[in-house]
């Protein structure tokens, strides 16, 4: 069963109606790239899968979405335990008002992570095993610092602050700050990567660092992005979402979706003719 | 409009900000030039160290020390600060749109407001019935309780507001990674905003220590420096009242080097404060 499915979803910002009817299963271990022109949706679908669309005033929400087979707009959803299984990368990345190591390290305080749980998320990262210590302060500050480090290097970022860790995360640059955001998210364990337009904000080169680094590490992880660059879409996307005024038009993998698509509106899309 | 005349409005723009930014400055100026120029002279180690020997009305030379009113008003004020302090942090929090809807918010936003227009005589009247049902005398507690209730609205408002300005999307940020709405709060917002909460403590500490008239009948007056919570304590805005009231013109004199003491603690603790915030704000995003 995918990690994430998405069953008649509804959501509607006081009287604008923002998604009709979504229903879709997200492919596993793939990059799927959301497209569409602005307006269609797109954030929104994304945002409703780890709720964050609870944080606007007055949205309404009918349907459901499942991570891992748990609803989340089920009364008795874990809204913590799940956000923590669903990484998100915002569109102009924030960082945390802490230093750069304090940021990655943020999601496994918030979580209490002891010292064994942040060595299996270690291990799951490719860090060779070691030898369990009983938990204390002192095994949990090593076991962390191991982490963090695996996470800035998930994330390609661990070469250019090593040397500064303490220093503050407002330091780096725009392109800098949106890997340390992945890295942030890599830190508590997730499954899967939301990434809302992830390198609208950043220069050519950033994205392309960005662009190489959610590559690597599709696979393992799945991959949701929202894209309003068609090419990007071509570069990364394996399988293809196409909104269009509220409405999942169509989806499909994405050799299918930039070639032969069914629907009129999406052949439109993808020409160009609208955007 | 004419090139020419955009020209001559964006000038006599710029000229009406000038003027008012010169007669806010002339009068600051002014106010602090009388206090140094006729407190200077008078300020004497002794006078900072010696409690005055024969009241304010007639107190001459050597005898009139302000002492009890410095100790009494670094108490009231530090005192004061730290308890509004403690009371406003939480209130500013639960004012944040997480936690209320916005009509609750605005409702008691109004009536901050209002308190903070209160004249602070009424607000010591107030806490001086409270105090009299319980048959307590003026005390120290009692300046330190009312200086608190006068100071707390608005430092719980410019908390607030501090707060607000907090970016949403660092909300987001913290949120999708986990955290809950009172561990953003803690974790994220506080430390985001501490310049901010700085301000709102200063701003209000220099409104505590400057009040007068809230403290007539809460703690009273004394001539002798406090030595506990339930003593009553000088302060020195009433010993700068007493003092100007004095017809003799060393008394008087004596009041203005009481305002230029309370103007430099002001002074020290505001720059005291602004080097601590530089110090746990360096992690603040901009």
């Amino acid at each position: 069963m995918p990690h994430i499915r998405i069953k008649a979803l509804n959501v509607a910002y006081k009287t604008h109606i923002a998604l009709k009817d979504v229903t879709v299963d997200i492919p596993d271990g793939q990059i799927t790239a959301i497209i569409g022109p602005s307006g269609c949706g797109k954030s929104t679908l994304l945002k409703s899968i780890n709720r964050l669309i609870d944080l606007t005033d007055g949205v309404q929400v009918s349907g459901s979405v499942l991570v891992d087979g748990a609803d989340v707009y089920a009364a008795d959803a874990d809204l913590l335990s799940l956000r923590r299984k669903l990484g998100f990368l915002m569109q102009r990345p924030y960082p945390l008002p802490l230093s750069i190591y304090e940021n990655v390290a943020f999601g496994t305080r918030i979580h209490d992570m002891d010292s064994a749980e942040l060595n299996g998320r270690s291990l799951q990262l490719g860090l060779p095993s070691v030898v369990p210590r009983p938990d204390s302060r002192h095994a949990r500050r090593f076991e962390r610092a191991r982490l963090v480090q695996r996470c800035l290097e998930m994330a390609g970022l661990w070469d250019e602050v090593k040397n500064r860790l303490k220093q503050s995360a407002h330091g780096l640059s725009i392109g800098q700050q949106q890997r340390l955001a992945l890295a942030r998210a890599l830190a508590v364990g997730p499954t899967t990567i939301l990434a809302d337009e992830a390198t609208s904000a950043l220069d050519p080169i950033s994205t392309k660092l960005v662009e190489q680094q959610l590559r690597t590490l599709k696979g393992p992880y799945t991959i949701l992005m929202v894209t309003h660059i068609l090419r990007q879409a071509k570069r990364l996307a394996d399988y293809v979402l196409f909104m269009y005024m509220g409405e999942l038009v169509e989806h499909g993998p994405a050799a299918k979706m930039f070639t032969v698509p069914d629907r009129a509106e999406t052949r439109a899309y993808i020409s160009g003719e609208i955007s | 409009m004419s090139i020419r005349r955009r020209h001559v409005v964006e000038r006599l723009m710029q000229a009406l900000m000038l003027c008012s930014l010169g007669l806010v400055l002339a009068s600051v100026a002014a106010i602090i030039g009388v206090i140094v120029v006729r407190g200077a002279p008078a300020l004497s180690w002794r006078m900072l160290v010696q409690p005055p020997q024969s009241g304010y009305y007639a107190g001459r030379g050597s005898g009139s020390g302000i002492a009890n009113a410095l100790v009494g008003s670094v108490y009231v004020a530090f005192g004061g600060t730290l308890l509004a302090s403690l009371v406003s942090l939480p209130v500013a929090c639960a004012l944040q749109k997480q936690y209320l809807p916005g009509g609750v918010r605005r409702a008691i936003t109004l009536m901050l407001d209002v308190l903070w227009g209160v004249p602070s005589v009424v607000t010591g009247a107030f806490c001086f019935i409270v105090m009299a049902h319980y048959g307590l005398r003026a005390s120290l507690a009692g300046g330190i309780c009312t200086i608190a209730l006068v100071i707390m609205p608005v430092m719980v408002r410019a908390m607030a507001e501090a707060m607000s300005a907090a970016p949403a999307a660092m909300h987001e940020a913290a949120c999708a990674l986990g955290a809950t709405r009172f561990g953003v709060t803690v974790r994220i917002v506080l430390r985001q905003t501490v310049p901010g909460l700085v301000t709102a403590v200063l701003l209000a500490f220099g409104r505590g220590i400057g009040d007068a008239a809230s403290l007539l009948f809460t703690s009273g007056y004394s001539d002798f420096i406090p030595r506990s919570l339930s003593e009553p304590a000088a302060s020195l805005p009433l010993a700068i009242f007493f003092q100007l009231n004095s017809p003799f013109p060393e008394v008087q004199r004596g009041a203005y080097a009481a305002a230029l003491v309370l103007l430099l603690i002001v002074v020290v603790v505001t720059a005291g404060a602004r080097a601590c915030a530089a110090r746990l704000g360096i992690h603040v995003v901009r």
